[in-house]
């Protein structure tokens, strides 16, 4: 179907052009819909999926009317046929209802031509031009695009369960705001997904004020960000409408002229933050930007881009204002700049910031290659900012490398080429494989070498270093390295492992005969009758089962279904230092 | 063990890790001994390591481990005469990149918990198995220290190459962040 005139509509509308959406009116219920509509309640409710209680129905809400119900409706051979209204109608008929719905509505949309001046002077939409001229100014392909457009979107909200009232009003403006980006899409989704909790009262202060916004991804972003925050959520009525009549004019606002649009964000991202907005802290988001004048023009790209990467968090603001005028920082060569500037971007977190700031005062960093400076900032950053694991662990770890008064040290070494190999201790070094960490100014991957390096090896070999563990033919010895894994495990996953984890991801291997570990585990056991008892107590422990020298090996085999817990119980936990303080 | 073979392997192991030469183990895998070749690995005895290094002693005195890129080739092109698929398996694993130190299933009562996740998961245990007229073979192998079961597809390319790929098929740990809700959808938009 086009929709780049009013006679290209014309079929598909033939036949309805009053019929296929109702309204409900106040106090109606679902089933006087139906009866005033003269279709049952049955056809009605299928036809209308997003109505949770039927007797409770939104005063305004649309309601689709089903297929066999609208007299030529549509041409649906399979709709008509069964008399169902089916998904694919039922969308077309919701396409069909949005568009009738923006063609003869002029409040509501702005469909005028590319580059035609605005009523507002501000492409504002309060003054409508005549729709049908309107939309005969774009070309036959921009009107397929924003119909693409927002068929994407409309399937994109119904899988984030927003409802159909704020779905209609999002596309009406999204409509009305060309070109329809994938930004805009997504950044409106965002607001009204976050908005989907809050009162309908609130649903329409956001509504309201999206509109204002133009659907600019950028105060729309904000607004999110405003609408999530607790001070916005926790205030009254009229405190919300006041912030959000705040927001919706700061696009006249003298202060945002001649920004340019990464500084406007940043500016916007710091209002959100700090509710509501004022002349004084719009000045002193400028003053937080310009601090950067005097970086180099790519460098000061990076730090304006972690500014609005960072949403107006005013502790990564100070923090990363602090890190550039730091003689470490200004004295760093300018690719070294550059790989700073990089991660404090890819991770727009004050804790990274903070961190990174701790690596530049080490002299350990200072000393390393850039490569290898590229390698350290990006775990860094990585390890400051991953939150589903144990941060008191990942915290720990970090000091142990970034405090002032310690003397450990990371060392990226070169190991012979395609090893597994990831890393190792050596006294106040971690020695890491420089192969599994690419040098350059990405972020991260999220990928296995990436999770192994950063969250096994570098936790793991710290609590071995921390407890001061040497190999050995001893249960002591089975028992750091399990240990060891114990503590990255809580690293990783912010919770200790469960007995059936421990065994089959740790305990088992060490007592596994081909297992490095094995010689170690196997030779303790077997020279002193004292050491195979500490196995043993310790199996019981994890299995629940009696352990003793000749069904041992069948005990780690055992399936932990048929433990007593199930292997589900939290894994024992081992004695020494197990949170790497 | 013969202490030559002994220090040869103990100096490999010392110029491609760093290891001090007196922290060293030896250990000479039996079960892959060949008439011409015999095979060990090479442990700290000092650090806690959860590795080891792996080293064949070829004809002609030549030592050759993982830095060598033609390591497996090498072994296969010089002692897999008569071999199992299981050796070929534990040759490919030990000294071809990217696999390393995993754990080659060779029967069901390895690990016992790997066949109940595989029934589980309505996949098949195999033994290592040959294909291509013993060009290639195939077989699971475990990360068993991040529990992630691979099947290995590994073969002889007609330059004499061996050739690996691997497919995850279950893994014990997941660690993976809860997705945005908006983020999982936004494919729908492009």
């Amino acid at each position: 179907m086009k929709i780049g005139s009013s006679a290209d509509l014309a079929p598909d509308w033939e036949g309805s052009p009053e019929s296929g959406v109702t309204q409900a009116q106040a106090g109606e219920k679902l089933s006087e819909v139906a009866s005033r509509l003269g279709v049952s309640t049955e056809a009605l409710q299928e036809a209308n999926p997003q109505i949770g209680d039927p007797d409770k129905l939104i005063p305004g809400s649309e309601i689709r009317i089903p297929a066999a119900e609208v007299s030529g409706s549509f041409r649906s051979e399979d709709a008509q046929s069964t008399g169902k209204a089916s998904s694919s109608y039922m969308e077309r008929n919701f396409e069909a209802s949005m568009m009738k719905s923006m063609l003869s509505n002029s409040s509501a949309l702005n469909f005028m031509p590319p580059n035609s001046p605005s009523p507002t002077g501000s492409g504002g939409i309060a003054q409508m031009p005549p729709v049908a001229p309107g939309v005969e100014g774009y070309s036959d392909k921009e009107n397929e695009d924003v119909k693409a457009a927002l068929h994407k979107v409309y399937n994109a909200a119904e899988k984030l369960g927003i409802s159909h009232d704020d779905l209609v009003s999002m596309l009406h403006t999204l409509a009305g705001n060309r070109p329809v980006t994938p930004e805009k899409m997504t950044s409106a989704l965002r607001l009204f997904f976050m908005a989907k909790d809050l009162s309908p009262a609130d649903r329409k202060l956001v509504d309201e004020a999206f509109k204002k916004s133009h659907a600019d991804p950028d105060y729309v972003n904000a607004l999110k960000k405003l609408v999530a925050d607790p001070k916005f959520t926790n205030a009254s009525t009229q405190t919300k409408k006041d912030w959000l009549d705040k927001f919706g004019n700061l696009a006249q606002n003298p202060q945002l002229k001649g920004l340019s649009d990464t500084q406007r964000s940043i500016v916007l991202g710091a209002l959100a933050s700090d509710p509501p907005p004022s002349a004084d802290k719009i000045s002193s988001t400028i003053d937080v930007i310009n601090a950067g004048k005097d970086l180099a023009p790519g460098d000061r790209k990076l730090y304006e881009d972690g500014l609005k990467a960072a949403e107006g968090d005013p502790a990564y603001a100070a923090n990363l204002k602090k890190l550039i005028a730091d003689p470490k920082f200004t004295h760093l060569k300018p690719a070294e700049k550059t790989a700073v500037l990089s991660q404090t971007k890819n991770y727009p977190d004050a804790r990274a910031v903070a961190n990174i700031d701790r690596l530049l005062q080490k002299g350990w960093f200072q000393a390393e290659s850039l490569d290898n400076k590229q390698r350290s900032l990006k775990m860094v950053g990585k390890l400051s900012t991953y939150d589903a694991g144990d941060r008191g662990i990942i915290d720990n770890t970090l000091d142990k490398f970034l405090d002032p008064s310690s003397h450990r040290k990371i060392e990226w070494k070169q190991y012979p080429k395609n090893s597994t190999i990831f890393g190792e201790a050596d006294g106040n070094t971690l020695e890491l494989n420089r192969d599994k960490i690419p040098a350059d100014n990405n972020k991260l991957p999220e990928d296995y070498n990436t999770k192994e390096m950063t969250l096994g090896t570098v936790p793991h070999e710290v609590n071995h270093n921390l407890n001061g563990d040497k190999v050995s033919e001893t249960f002591k010895y089975f028992q750091a390295e399990y240990r060891a894994w114990f503590v990255s495990f809580k690293a990783e996953h912010g919770r200790a492992p469960t007995n059936q984890e421990a065994m089959e991801q740790n305990v088992g291997w060490q007592l596994n005969p081909k297992s490095w570990y094995w010689p170690n585990a196997l030779k303790a056991a077997m020279k002193n009758p004292k050491e195979a008892e500490q196995f043993y107590r310790f199996l019981e422990s994890v299995t629940g089962q009696t352990v003793n020298a000749k069904n041992w090996r069948d005990v780690v085999k055992s399936d932990p279904a048929t433990w007593p817990d199930k292997g589900q119980s939290p894994a024992p936990v081992p004695p020494g230092n197990v949170d790497n303080h | 063990m013969d202490e030559k073979i002994q220090k040869r392997i103990a100096e490999a192991a010392h110029t491609e890790y760093g290891w001090k030469l007196d922290q060293i183990r030896v250990d000479e895998l039996e079960e892959l001994r060949r008439p011409t070749c015999s095979f060990y690995t090479a442990g700290n005895t000092v650090r806690p390591l959860s590795y080891e290094g792996n080293y064949a002693l070829l004809p002609g005195n030549h030592v050759v481990g993982i830095g060598d890129d033609q390591a497996a080739a090498k072994i296969l092109d010089t002692c897999s005469e008569g071999t199992s698929a299981k050796w070929w398996a534990e040759i490919i694993t030990r000294f071809t990149g990217d696999l390393g130190s995993g754990l080659v299933l060779g029967d069901e009562n390895e690990r016992p918990d790997i066949v109940r996740k595989l029934a589980d998961a309505r996949l098949k245990f195999t033994v290592p198995t040959f294909g291509d007229n013993k060009r290639s073979v195939s077989f699971l192998l475990l990360d068993a220290e991040h529990y992630i079961l691979y099947r290995v597809e590994a073969k002889r390319a007609a330059d004499g190459k061996v050739e690996v790929a691997k497919t995850r098929l279950l893994e014990g740990r997941s660690g993976a962040a809860a997705a945005d809700p908006v983020d999982s959808i936004s494919g729908m938009l492009h």
